[in-house]
Order: structure tokens, then C-alpha cells, then sequence
């Protein structure tokens, strides 16, 4: 995937999730960089982290090669997003205010337009519902389901945490990733050298839902799923 | 916090949180699978609690500080009990 150009990857990614998934994580300290320079304080940023993951996803989608640079346009796509979703919020609380000042005039009919084209809430929640149905079915063939992962979501953040970091590792290795697709059981006495066993054990459900959710094959899923910022992304 | 509904039900829906929380939440209306939901944290009940204990603290606070320190105790005088002190010694030279 490396040898393609961006513009080659994205309209790979148009048609393959799996391209999609890629050029997400490819591209996730670049709309870490987009949610850090437009992010609000009266905003979550893990919200604002989903919904410009959700606008890069449609950015891909909606792209064609006579707008322009492909990064300039999932940059303008993913500003617009997010100020559209602090507008939303603001008049919420009827405490509209025009953002004119924030944004330079000139671009604004361009911007908006390509906000427009770019966004369509129906469709990316269509999108998502074809990905949950998927993924109902890949869970019964694992043997559980939303309402036990409903029951054995660890509760704690920290228990949460340590379910997130059992995944990834999970992901990172090969052979782990191969054993536990394989026999459809997750490695319990093979992590249990690097994790409590007893947070395996409970969380095992939750771990495996994750390693599902995070392969590369329900891409919109994914933006749901927690991305926490280094320090330094905080900060920048 | 933004999620995803996952599964619709009645009362309750299963929503797949951007925290990874998988959490029950009452179904909105025009509910569907796939719908993207904002759930805003109400403190209201963390506040009312917070400022009823810290009232609470502040009232038990001033009760103490009335009880012990604001009445106004007179040292109390106590009777000459002998002993080798002063007296004794002159009482002894004389």
C-alpha cells in the first residue's frame, strides 16, 4: 500500500474497508492535529476526535481529483464537521453566535459547499447500521452478543484501559491474532504472563468485541471506539 | 460523550459510547440502529449532594465552634489545699 499515491489510496479506500480502515490509521496524527486546532473548550475532544474521524471517512468517500489536494479537502471537510457540530451545540443552549470572525470570508461559500457535499448525516448512519449488522453476526458466530457485552463492559475506566491494552496487543501479534481468530478464544493463559488474570477472565467478552471492532473491517465503528491523545497532541 | 446505537429496544437501547462503554440508555425517539446519540453528563444531582454536605459540614462546624469556644468559662477558682508551697515554708520559719 505504501508504493500507491494518496489520491490512488483514497479511491482505493472508496470501494475496500479494509483500504478505508488503513488510511485512518495512517492519517490518525493528522486529524489529531485537524481536532487540536479547532477544538472549542466548551467541546469534548473524544467527541470531537469521533466526528472528525466520521467527516475523514466521508471525505474519502466524497472526494474526487478536481477538488484539489486530497489533505486540503479532508482538512476543510473535517474543519467544517466540527464547527458544525459546536453550532449545533451552541444553538442548543441558545447561545448562537456567528463564527464570521473565525473564518476567512473569502472561503466560507467554498467551504460550506464541500461541507454540504461532505456531509450527509443519513447516509453515514446507514453506513454505520450496515457495519453494526455485520457485526451482530460476526458476535453470534463468537457466541455472544451486544446484551452480554452490555453485562461484562468493564465499568471502571481503568478496567477499561487494561481490556484496550489486552487488545492491542492481541492486534500487534501476529501469532496471538492468528490463535485467538482461529480457535475463537481469547489467549488466556498466554496473556496472562503481561495481564491480571482475573480482568482477562471478566473482560474476556469485551476484549474479543474489541479486537473484532478494531481488525479493519468496520471502519465507521472504529471512530467510536476510544483514540486517547499523547501528551504532546494534547498540548500542540 | 457521542455514541452509537447498536441495538434498539424497549425501554431501554444499547449504545456502543466513544469512551468504550457499552451502556443502556432510555430510546430516544425515531430511534434506529446506527443512530448517532449525544449524551450530556447532568451534575445537577453531583451539585445538589456536594453543597448539602458541604452546608451540612459548615453548619455542624459552627454548632462545635458554639458549644466549645464561643460561651465565655470563668477560670474556676479551687480552694487552698496546703501542701509544701509558700505558705507552709513561712508558716515553718515563723
Amino acid at each position: 500500500m505504501n508504493l500507491l499515491t494518496l489520491t490512488e489510496k483514497v479511491s482505493l479506500a472508496k470501494s475496500d474497508k479494509h483500504f478505508l480502515n488503513a488510511l485512518l490509521l495512517d492519517y490518525m496524527p493528522f486529524i489529531k492535529k485537524c481536532v487540536a486546532s479547532s477544538f472549542f473548550k466548551s467541546q469534548s475532544r473524544a467527541d470531537n476526535l469521533t466526528d472528525a474521524m466520521l467527516a475523514f471517512a466521508h471525505s474519502v468517500q466524497t472526494y474526487n481529483q478536481e477538488q484539489g489536494a486530497f489533505i486540503q479537502y479532508a482538512a476543510t471537510v473535517i474543519r467544517n464537521r466540527l464547527f458544525d457540530s459546536v453550532r449545533k451545540e451552541l444553538s442548543a443552549r441558545k447561545r448562537f453566535f456567528s463564527f464570521s470572525t473565525l473564518i476567512n470570508e473569502k472561503d466560507t461559500t467554498w467551504e460550506t459547499e464541500i461541507s454540504l457535499q461532505a456531509y450527509n448525516k443519513a447516509e453515514e448512519e446507514e453506513k454505520l447500521s450496515l457495519e453494526i449488522e455485520e457485526i451482530n453476526s460476526e458476535f453470534a458466530k463468537w457466541g455472544f452478543s451486544w446484551a452480554v457485552l452490555l453485562k461484562k463492559c468493564p465499568k471502571q475506566e481503568r478496567s477499561r484501559r487494561i481490556a484496550m491494552h489486552v487488545a492491542e496487543t492481541v492486534r500487534q501479534d501476529a501469532d496471538l491474532l492468528a490463535d485467538t481468530l482461529r480457535t475463537r478464544q481469547l489467549p488466556v493463559s498466554r496473556l496472562a504472563a503481561l495481564y491480571p488474570k482475573k480482568a482477562l477472565e471478566n473482560y474476556r467478552h469485551y476484549i474479543i468485541a474489541l479486537i473484532i471492532l478494531s481488525q479493519g473491517d468496520y471502519p465507521y465503528i472504529y471512530s467510536f471506539l476510544p483514540h486517547h491523545f499523547t501528551i504532546e497532541e494534547e498540548n500542540s | 460523550m457521542k455514541g452509537v446505537i447498536v441495538q434498539v429496544g424497549d425501554p431501554k437501547s444499547i449504545v456502543l459510547f466513544n469512551n468504550g462503554k457499552i451502556q443502556a440508555i432510555p430510546t430516544p425517539p425515531d430511534c434506529h440502529m446506527g443512530m448517532v446519540v449525544t449524551v450530556k453528563n447532568n451534575n445537577a444531582i453531583k451539585i445538589i449532594i456536594i453543597t448539602s454536605i458541604a452546608v451540612l459540614l459548615l453548619a455542624l462546624g459552627i454548632f462545635i465552634g458554639a458549644r466549645y469556644w464561643g460561651t465565655d468559662h470563668p477560670p474556676v477558682e479551687k480552694p487552698w489545699q496546703g501542701g509544701h508551697g509558700h505558705g507552709y515554708m513561712m508558716e515553718r520559719g515563723r
